[in-house]
């Protein structure tokens, strides 16, 4: 009798200092998860079951997890079980028509100085119009302030491939954004096709 | 260094992600090139643009609720081991005497450490508590020192300096009022990159100077000014942790 108290009570302890790592570790990354799942879904439903669906997937698998970031594991989780519920696989070109999103120099007004100015619905608009591979890096990096190596952790991609997305995503949201200032010039660009390079 | 290299390592450079040889040289170039300076002001621009923009998603609080049922974690952390343990009374009992070492041990312990260990402690406890809270422990959220600073009109009985340093990377995300050294404390929370930074003020007629303590992996700074004693705490780095510190005691 006594032992079948102890080995429940053993259990017991067991099971509550898995929660308290878990909470810990994986837990307190809860807005990393559903902000990551947001961008991903674009739907706030979608995106708290995808997070949801992420966390007891990740509560399941705790036991085989080792290190300290909870966070980049997380990460991965979530953008795994996204791409495998929709089963589609991480998109890795998608024409992006840099005649149409190029504007002309900016002259007279530093462009650093409309940059500056933007309100966030434009920024918001900006960002999801990406092609979701420059997208996701600039999410992580700019939103979750994460390194180029944990981003790379996440992506299953080369350190290099991070900073080259990362720099082709900014090269675009600027373009994108510039020219969403002057409507005019980027139809008069895409008549033309005239491309910005 | 070239414009094309440069342009190669700007986005790392913006980032943070080059060393400090390979910066110097960047910044060197683009000193002297206006073309290469314009597009690391744009990319600078850009980046503050986005961050400022308040595009991060944070959990609602149902999600939060649903994982932890779906996990049984209970709500509130605070509220230890569980009540069912205790329907065994044997384990009551076992509880019980642990308690009572516990508390024998941390008496011990605790009138062994210096007012200032305590307090590292006792402020580093508070954050804690506040990064597992609904809202980080954040109860006024804004980044507006208009909106913060009055919120503690009414809640306190001192009315503390509250800047925003948003364009020093350090911005203010908040306030809440907390419990430190016997008396209320007014909190205001700041935000660097993903971390959260906890500003303890309350009054105190001494006078000292920064000292940096470590407490289980934390960084803490205090120092006391102006009849308001100051206690910082986060997960920064000493050396930001003192850059804030040095803006905080401007």
């Amino acid at each position: 009798m006594s032992f079948i108290i102890e080995s429940s009570g053993r259990a017991q302890v067991d099971h509550q200092e898995k929660l308290e790592k878990f909470e810990r570790l994986v837990l307190r990354h809860m807005d990393s998860a559903f902000n990551l799942a947001r961008w991903f879904t674009r739907n706030q439903d979608d995106a708290k079951d995808l997070a949801q669906e992420a966390f007891l997937r990740a509560f399941k698998a705790f036991d085989r997890f080792e290190g300290d970031d909870g966070r980049v594991w997380l990460l991965t989780i979530v953008r795994n079980l996204y791409y495998t519920s929709v089963s589609r696989q991480p998109q890795e070109h998608m024409d992006f028509d840099e005649a149409i999103h190029s504007p002309e120099e900016p002259s007279g007004t530093p462009e650093a100085l409309l940059l500056s100015n933007l309100d966030a619905q434009q920024v918001r608009q900006g960002i999801e119009e990406l092609p979701p591979e420059f997208r996701e890096p600039l999410i992580l990096r700019e939103l979750e302030g994460l390194s180029y190596k944990e981003i790379a952790a996440i992506m299953e991609v080369p350190l290099g491939t991070v900073m080259s997305r990362l720099a082709r995503a900014r090269d675009q949201l600027r373009h994108l954004l510039t020219a969403a200032l002057r409507p005019r010039i980027v139809k008069k660009e895409g008549q033309n096709a005239v491309s910005g390079k | 260094m070239q414009c094309q290299e440069s342009n190669k390592m700007l986005d790392a450079y913006v980032d943070n992600e080059i060393d400090v040889l390979q910066s110097v040289a960047l910044e060197e170039h683009v000193a002297g090139c206006t073309e290469c300076h314009q597009k690391l002001q744009s990319r600078q621009a850009l980046r503050k643009s986005i961050q400022s923009a308040g595009l991060r998603y944070t959990a609602p609080p149902e999600l939060v609720k649903d994982v932890r049922k779906a996990l049984r974690i209970p709500e509130e952390r605070s509220a230890g081991p569980r009540w069912a343990w205790f329907r065994n009374a044997a384990w009551g009992f076992a509880a019980a005497t642990a308690l009572f070492a516990l508390v024998a041990v941390s008496l011990f312990f605790f009138l062994r450490t210096s007012a200032g260990d305590r307090l590292a402690q006792q402020s580093t406890d508070a954050y804690i508590r506040s990064m597992v809270a609904e809202n980080r422990g954040i109860d006024v959220i804004s980044s507006e020192s208009h909106t913060v600073k009055p919120w503690f009109n009414g809640r306190l009985s001192f009315s503390p300096k509250v800047v925003d340093f948003a364009d020093k990377g350090f911005s203010l995300a908040g306030g809440r009022v907390d419990y430190l050294d016997s008396q209320t404390a007014a909190v205001l929370v700041y935000k660097r990159n993903q971390h959260v930074i906890d500003v303890f003020i309350y009054p105190n007629a001494g006078r000292s100077g920064l000292s940096m303590h470590q407490e289980r992996g934390y960084n803490i700074a205090s120092w006391s000014k102006d009849g308001m004693q100051y206690w910082v705490v986060s997960d920064l780095n000493q050396g930001e942790m003192q850059q804030l510190a040095g803006l905080l005691r401007e």
